[in-house]
């Protein structure tokens, strides 16, 4: 078994991530000795079996599996997803059709019907997004936390992570861009999302992230749309309420 | 007859429980009167409390949890032994005790090891035991005494060093000074007593910087001996340099992939596997397998420095390790290498 590291880390984490490969098998495998970074892991344990009882149901091996527990120390195994990763870099244009199968996933996976909080993934981003054969799957269950957030944030998330990095790279907000995400807040408020945040959803965002820092540990700093200013987020937020009306 | 009781036969016991061979020796990134005064500090704060207070600069390099990224290369069970060779303040002693069954720290410098004790008593782990030793005079252990896994963390360059060493006095400062025998000799009769000191299944972890990393050639100095050059040019050049400039010759050898590779053998390992590691060993994002392909190999250097600004040296680092990975491929210019030695 060779064991390459991924990930040491990385974004205020206090988690290293390894892929172990032998030949066709390989697993992702993730290790923390401190109290933050346990707190994570077992978050991701969680995670992946709350999503494996749903996504998973007919599979007999459980996707994520503790290794070595002890003295401070957490070591977990996760079975390594063939696939084509989210390309989070390349914008919502380029993304569109990824990221509404990933709104449909999350309307199979979430429950709908819910009028209450909801599960907690956490960093729902184009990053931890695989899609093969077998459809969408999503990993990085690190922040997971049940019934902590109302319904639609997790994809929220998604679309205005995507719209920052292309900002980023290209310094506009592109109207194409926001047309994309005002589509999909209107597919998500077809299903179960409150008025309230289909009418602000980027304000509700970063609101929500603000107040429930303790969501993400040593973490919350870390999402990039932390860093829209109050003039974009007015911007987007009102171009979205327009498109919406029109 | 167990590890322990092969030490307690064989050394004498400070008041602190640190076993004490009879040698002088220092080195230490504390003066001595520093590391003296600390010391007295840690009966009153935790050792991470009094090092955040004195020498906050010194807390990322104990304490961070990325220093022990290479350890999971050793696919350790838990109930291992293991002898951690110039343990210093416990980097990784830590983090293998609270991994596996038992670790001997051993060092030579009494106050480096005062302090891990400090750390192990906060963090309620009493699975170590500590030996104050030159690392070049650890005796051969009884059969039934020696370990699984060995660990040789940025040790093995220092080997061939004689007499104190008080690190800000001493790096890249003038300082005439002989030394007794060949370098490379030195490192590989301290590795042979390594190896010997290992089970018939035992495992080496040796990390050092790469002799060839690609920001030597760019002019960056040597991190041991502060000089430019020297661990690229041939070893009488590299005297030379040393020589002009401190006052001594050029004894922290570094190797290449080949070299480590080689020594590891010439020591007696029968099967080394070999890392790249990048940015360096100590506070790694990357490790990969020396046979895997360039292709897999990220850029780490990044264009902004920790103020999220572009820089002019940033900017150079970046362009030079995306040459070296992404359009040339060269693998021997890694930063810092990891080997496994097995038995």
């Amino acid at each position: 078994m060779k064991i390459e590291l991924l990930r040491n880390c990385s974004h205020g984490s206090e988690i290293a991530t390894y892929l172990a490969s032998n030949g066709d098998s390989a697993k992702i495998i993730k290790v923390s000795s401190t109290v933050n970074g346990i707190m994570d892991l077992r978050a991701e344990i969680a995670g992946w079996d709350w999503y494996h009882k749903i996504r998973y149901a007919k599979m007999k091996i459980p996707v994520c599996r503790v290794v070595m527990e002890k003295n401070n120390y957490l070591k977990i195994e996760i079975d390594y997803i063939k696939g084509k990763q989210g390309e989070y870099l390349k914008g919502l244009v380029y993304n569109k059709d990824v990221l509404k199968k990933v709104i449909e996933h999350y309307f199979d996976i979430w429950p709908v019907s819910c009028k209450g909080m909801v599960p907690l993934h956490g960093d729902f981003s184009l990053e931890n997004i695989i899609i093969n054969e077998n459809g969408v799957h999503v990993f990085d269950w690190e922040h997971f936390a049940l019934d902590a957030v109302p319904w639609g944030f997790d994809p929220i998330y998604l679309l205005f992570e995507a719209l920052w990095f292309n900002f980023e790279i290209t310094k506009k907000l592109n109207t194409e861009e926001i047309q994309i995400i005002s589509e999909c807040i209107q597919l998500l408020e077809k299903h179960n999302l409150s008025k309230d945040i289909a009418r602000q959803p980027l304000n509700f965002l970063i609101s929500f992230i603000s107040d429930s820092k303790y969501l993400w540990r040593t973490q919350a700093n870390k999402f990039p749309v932390l860093r829209f200013t109050q003039e974009q987020i007015r911007f987007i937020d009102e171009t979205i309420a327009r498109l919406r009306q029109s | 007859m167990t590890l322990v009781d092969f030490l307690k036969s064989q050394y004498q016991t400070s008041d602190d429980g640190i076993f004490v061979a009879d040698i002088e020796g220092y080195w230490s990134n504390l003066d001595k009167e520093e590391n003296k005064t600390f010391i007295e500090l840690l009966q009153h704060s935790s050792a991470r409390e009094a090092l955040k207070k004195h020498y906050p600069w010194f807390e990322d390099v104990i304490f961070s949890p990325k220093r022990q990224a290479g350890l999971e290369i050793l696919q350790l069970c838990g109930d291992e032994i293991c002898i951690d060779y110039g343990c210093m303040w416990g980097a990784l002693t830590l983090p293998l005790a609270r991994r596996i069954k038992l670790v001997l720290g051993v060092d030579q410098t009494l106050e480096s090891l005062q302090f891990l004790k400090a750390r192990l008593r906060d963090e309620g782990l009493n699975n170590v035991v500590l030996l104050r030793n030159n690392l070049r005079q650890m005796p051969l252990f009884p059969e039934n005494a020696r370990a699984d896994v060995a660990i040789v963390n940025g040790v093995l360059e220092w080997i061939p060093e004689v007499g104190d060493i008080e690190l800000k006095t001493y790096f890249g400062k003038h300082q005439a000074k002989n030394y007794l025998g060949h370098p490379g000799e030195q490192q590989e009769l301290f590795l042979r007593r390594v190896y010997e000191n290992l089970n018939d299944k035992g495992k080496l972890y040796l990390a050092i910087e790469n002799r060839f990393d690609f920001k030597m050639f760019f002019g960056i100095k040597d991190p041991h001996s502060d000089t430019m050059f020297t661990s690229i040019a041939p070893r009488k050049l590299a005297n030379f340099i040393s020589l002009r400039k401190l006052g001594r010759p050029y004894v922290n050898w570094l190797y290449s992939f080949d070299g480590i590779n080689s020594l590891l053998k010439k020591a007696g390992f029968s099967k080394v596997d070999l890392y790249r590691c990048s940015p360096d060993y100590r506070f790694p994002e990357s490790i990969i397998h020396h046979d895997y392909p360039m292709d897999n190999s990220r850029l780490i250097n990044s264009w902004k420095n920790e103020n999220g600004k572009i820089t002019f040296r940033r900017t150079g680092a970046r362009i030079a390790e995306y040459v070296v990975k992404r359009a040339l491929k060269i693998k021997a210019l890694a930063p810092s290498i990891i080997a496994i030695g097995h038995k």
